[in-house]
């Protein structure tokens, strides 16, 4: 099985496997023995399913980070909210690529529709400024109209939150 | 550590090291009489900051978790 992991080490970029190739391969034959000696028929499948789907995911992470240069710019395990990072950049990330990707479909659409519908669907002008409108600013004109009501009626918890002194003594 | 609540594979393990190694929060260091594949790692100046602001981040939240529970059942 040791074997077998090492083989899987080459979905990784030469430089990380031969950087971490030897300790990565140690490490999971330590804990390879481990489940063995302890761990039921299950808790062993678990282990190979986990150790499996790790290499892949570390794998491509690292391709990714090779690709782009980006080792922290893709947080992908980091979708949620902290102090010092309030708006995920992997969320503006996503949301470029599928909106790239609905733009793309649309253009597509029109083309099929130019070369082979009907004349009088043919006619129809270009309906992308309207989706446009409709799909992206209006729903955050929205949102941000509603925010600025439930702000105004005090509703959003800021100002409670503002209000708290988490320096006083705990009651 | 965790008392099992937490396990990593190794994919997982190793891509956190590499970042953390490369964001220069962990040092790799030479034990004695260790096998060759084996490395250890510890933290460094930056990282033990970083660490010690996190701690302080998650004790304020923890705190006002506190703050409010107590708030709710007074």
């Amino acid at each position: 099985m040791v074997r077998a992991y090492r083989s899987l080490l080459y979905l990784y970029p030469a430089a990380c496997r031969l950087e971490f190739g030897d300790e990565m391969t140690y490490v999971f034959a330590r804990a390879q023995t481990e489940v063995r000696e302890n761990g039921r028929f299950l808790t062993r499948a678990f282990f190979y399913a986990r150790e499996f789907l790790g290499l892949l995911a570390g794998g491509f992470t690292a391709h990714l980070c090779n690709l782009f240069g980006l080792d922290h710019w893709l947080p992908f395990r980091r979708f949620d909210m902290r102090s010092g990072f309030k708006f995920p950049r992997s969320t503006v990330f996503l949301m470029c690529l599928i909106f790239a990707g609905v733009v793309l479909a649309i253009e597509k659409a029109k083309d099929i529709t130019v070369k082979y519908g009907p004349p009088h669907v043919r006619a129809v002008g270009n309906p992308l400024p309207l989706f446009l409108l409709l799909a992206l600013v209006a729903p955050a004109v929205f949102v941000a109209a509603t925010w600025g009501i439930l702000f105004a009626l005090r509703r959003t918890g800021m100002h409670r939150l503002s209000n708290v002194d988490a320096s006083g003594p705990q009651r | 550590m965790s008392a099992g609540r937490v396990v990593l594979s190794t994919g997982t393990l190793y891509g956190a090291l590499q970042r953390l190694l490369s964001q220069g929060w962990i040092e790799r260091f030479e034990e004695d009489h260790t096998p060759r594949e084996r490395r250890s790692y510890r933290l460094t100046a930056k990282g033990r900051r970083n660490l010690q602001a996190e701690t302080d981040r998650m004790r304020h939240l923890t705190k006002l978790a506190g703050l409010r529970i107590s708030c709710k059942e007074a």
